[in-house]
């Protein structure tokens, strides 16, 4: 019986666009896999702490002070392992499955996140519902055909969204109300510093996904010009927000809700156009970071098992939402530290063996 | 199964058209039996698809003059070299080739002792003659636009792009009733991957019959479930010559007064005509009035929605008060509403362009007074709602090309759904799922989103136009090894250039 031809749209004459295409997929697979290890080294220790109920303010800047000498190390690794060579295969293997299952946990907090903002704006619908139709928005974006969709819209959108943040910022701003939009920095050299710390850390992290689908030659030129610097006031203003909203949410372990942190904004900026665009783009970012997390976690889990992983295996993540909000908020309060060890022995694997994905992806 | 082929017995060749062409039902197909030197010949035409006058002028009287033929030249050889005075002569020996060319408006000449037909180009078939686009009027720029006959649209970009680099060559669609498609490009300047593609695609389209270029385009674009139109089609030979020498291959068919250019992306769609012509300024204020109307059209009416079903805190008090005055005396909910408005100015549109010319002041009446005041003096609907939509429907005018305006419709009344269920976050969601669906098409294979994302070397020509002289490099689906449009200074008499 003979097989049915496959359907060829993308042909094989595109010489150049197939040479472009090839080298930004090879790009973006390294973009994908040190992404990842960088965004997870900024946030672990963050999220380590993050749910849990007890830490005070204090308490979590001392936290991450304490982590500074880990990051240092780390630093110390990425530019150690360059000259170490390539790591055991199946070491390295082990490594991107713990990754992958972080990540894999970290949409769950994305979904998560994205369904409590969605239950404080409509009260009436189910967070099951919520979840599931959320996931079936995400998913479509995590087909083969749409491999380029994702990174594509991350980097279409920063402009807007840079636009769009700097709006509700400058909003804010006008009114005085810094101490809701930097609720880490407070007063004294040492808060600020840790605070400081903390936002230049996620502003790495913010960084991430857009610049995955730039090559390494775009992006050292961009760096030349106007637009990294606009790009990177573009991350911290977003950071900023993350900071303001979901962070002290999920770090600081307030009673509050997202929502009432929703509320804040509201308070701080009372015009139509603004409230909008805060809770519009705090959406869609959640949207996109579901999307960017359920995608690398399906990536680095196919390079670890060695074969394609189908995309709807993220379906699974539904239901974490979709209990109760007592038993999630327990059940992320267990997961957070168990995704912090996985990381942690991940990193450490990558770190002390000197693992050199960007060398094994080339090959 | 073997093709027929013609032989160089006269009667045998004859009875062999005469059945293909069913002459005895066709009245409009002429078989015209004469002789030339005592041999026995026939013109086959159809008629009113010739010029009568230049078949009998220059084929039908100097066949009938010719006394002998000479001996060492063949029959073919004398008629096309000494006898018959018409500029286009081809030779075919195919039956099917000879059948597509007497349908096409040609004349076959016949004679006995000649092993094949000579095909003589004397079309006269009634043609619309050039006129003005009408879908595409500009301020500024020619006003030139493409008509039914295949053949003056190439000779409209021939005689703007003077140059032999300019390529038309000419494909067959359609299986059982073949259409003639005519491939442009500017040689070096276009990929010959994208002419590569387009030709494999065409050979690879087995219909019976493709009338229209709308058609052919459907055929051809890459993701055929996209709202999104993934080719660009244009009415304007100016603006196809524009496409071509940024590197894209034009697609002309007969009887089809448009062209299509390949690949496209959104930026192609977003751009008007007389951009390029209007001085930078004007031209960059207009394409962020559009940018600006295509957001509205898209977004307004679905937040407008949200906001007040699902979010009125969101509002100040003051604006929240007029939105429930306004609505308070409508018996109908906010959303249904909404639906029922764009539906409404979706038919007024409809009905507007299928209406005839002198009909369309009356319909605008109708929709202007009886859609605009009648309702809202009878509370059918608030007036808050009638302006939101009126300003949504202008931004839907304001796209320059139309698939885009029925794109930008289509996706406008999802996310009016989507707002109506569920507030921002089904906006957001909505949103969500069509940027992906946007970010993963391509046209031809390229990127539709390039060269903004993922980024290619393109000019400051995409949102924004800036000055012509900053705008150094060709599309960025040219050929690699072309794509500077010039090697000097622009404005070299401009010494701060230099």
């Amino acid at each position: 019986m003979s097989t049915p031809p496959t359907r060829r749209t993308h042909t094989a004459v595109h010489s150049r666009e197939a040479a472009l295409n090839l080298r930004q997929a090879a790009a973006l697979k390294n973009q994908f896999t040190l992404s990842a290890l960088h965004l997870y080294a900024q946030l672990i220790a963050g999220f380590a702490f993050m749910l849990y109920r007890h830490v005070s303010t204090p308490g979590y800047m001392s936290v991450m002070l304490l982590f500074l000498p880990l990051w240092a190390g780390y630093a110390l690794s990425c530019h150690l392992r360059r000259k170490c060579g390539l790591m055991e295969k199946r070491c390295g293997r082990f490594a991107k499955g713990l990754l992958s299952l972080c990540l894999f946990l970290d949409a769950q907090m994305s979904l998560y996140a994205f369904t409590e903002i969605v239950r404080e704006l409509l009260p009436d619908y189910n967070s099951a519902l919520i979840s599931l139709v959320s996931l079936l928005c995400v998913l479509p974006s995590l087909r083969n055909q749409n491999a380029h969709a994702l990174p594509t819209l991350s980097h279409f959108l920063r402009w807007p969204m840079a636009v769009g943040f700097s709006f509700c910022m400058l909003g804010a701003a006008r009114q005085g109300e810094t101490g809701h939009l930097f609720p880490l920095f407070g007063s004294g050299g040492m808060k600020i510093f840790s605070g400081a710390w903390w936002l230049c850390s996620c502003l790495s992290a913010a960084l991430t996904p857009l610049y995955a689908h730039s090559s390494a030659a775009t992006r050292s030129q961009e760096r030349k010009n106007l637009r990294s610097l606009l790009l990177g006031l573009f991350a911290a203003a977003a950071t900023a927000l993350l900071s303001a909203w979901l962070i002290p949410y999920y770090f600081l372990a307030r009673p509050d809700t997202v929502g009432s942190h929703l509320m804040i904004t509201l308070r701080i900026n009372p015009s139509l156009l603004s409230w909008s665009c805060q809770v519009c783009l705090m959406l869609m970012l959640l949207l996109i970071s579901l999307a960017c997390a359920l995608s690398r976690s399906r990536y680095l889990l196919s390079h670890a098992l060695g074969r394609p992983v189908s995309g709807w295996a993220g379906l699974i993540l539904v239901p974490l939402p979709a209990l109760s909000t007592d038993l999630a908020h327990q059940l992320v309060t267990l997961l957070s530290p168990l995704r912090t060890l996985l990381m942690v022995l991940a990193l450490l694997l990558l770190s002390i063996t000197g693992k050199n994905i960007k060398e094994e992806n080339a090959a | 199964m073997q093709k027929a082929k013609l032989t160089d017995q006269f009667d045998h060749n004859r009875n062999l058209i005469q059945n293909a062409v069913q002459i005895q039902k066709n009245e409009d197909m002429k078989f015209r039996q004469f002789s030339i030197a005592g041999h026995k010949a026939a013109v086959v035409f159809i008629d009113g698809m010739v010029d009568l006058t230049r078949l009998q002028h220059f084929i039908l009287s100097p066949c009938m003059q010719v006394a002998a033929f000479p001996e060492n030249v063949s029959i073919a050889d004398h008629l096309s070299g000494q006898v018959l005075e018409i500029a286009s002569l081809d030779w075919t020996e195919e039956m099917d080739m000879l059948l597509l060319r007497i349908c096409q408006g040609d004349a076959a000449i016949l004679c006995d002792g000649m092993q094949g037909a000579l095909i003589g180009e004397v079309k006269g078939y009634a043609r619309r003659s050039v006129g003005q686009p009408v879908n595409e009027t500009v301020v500024m720029g020619p006003h030139e636009g493409f008509c039914e006959t295949m053949r003056d649209n190439v000779v409209l970009i021939r005689k703007i792009l003077r140059t032999p680099a300019l390529i038309s060559e000419a494909v067959m669609i359609g299986d059982q009733t073949p259409s003639r498609v005519c491939i442009l490009y500017l040689n070096g300047v276009a990929p010959m991957e994208s002419v590569d593609e387009i030709k494999r695609r065409i050979a690879n389209c087995h219909v019976d019959h493709v009338s229209s270029l709308g058609m052919l385009e459907q055929l051809l674009e890459d993701n055929p479930f996209s709202l999104m139109p993934q080719a660009v089609t244009t009415e304007r030979p100016d603006r196809a010559a524009s496409f071509l020498s940024e590197g894209q291959v034009v697609i002309l068919m007969e009887n089809a007064p448009t062209a299509l250019a390949m690949p496209a992306g959104l930026f192609h769609l977003y751009h008007a005509p007389d951009d390029t012509s209007m001085r930078w300024q004007y031209g960059t204020f207009l394409r962020l009035l559009r940018m600006a109307g295509m957001l509205i059209a898209l977004f307004l009416p679905a937040v407008y929605v949200a906001m007040t079903v699902f979010h009125p805190e969101g509002m100040s008090l003051s604006l929240l008060t007029s939105v429930l005055e306004s609505q308070s005396k409508v018996p109908m909910t906010l959303f249904p509403s909404m639906l029922l408005m764009l539906l409404a100015f979706s038919l007024i549109n409809e009905a507007g362009a299928r209406v005839p010319g002198a009909m369309g002041a009356s319909l605008s009446i109708v929709g202007g007074i009886i859609l605009g005041q009648a309702v809202v003096e009878a509370d059918m609907f608030s007036p808050l709602l009638i302006v939101v939509v009126a300003i949504s429907g202008l931004g839907t005018y304001a796209m320059p090309t139309y698939p885009l305006t029925m794109a930008i419709r289509i996706m406008q009344l999802m996310l009016v759904v989507l707002a109506g269920l569920a507030g921002y976050p089904g906006i957001i969601m909505g949103a969500f799922l069509l940027l992906v669906r946007i970010c993963g098409l391509t046209s031809l294979g390229h990127p539709y989103l390039s060269p903004l994302s993922p980024a290619r070397p393109a000019n400051p020509d995409l949102i924004v136009r800036l000055p012509i002289w900053r705008q150094r490099l060709r599309g960025y689906m040219a050929n690699a090894f072309r794509m500077q449009r010039t090697t000097g200074p622009m404005r070299a008499w401009d010494k701060e250039e230099k």
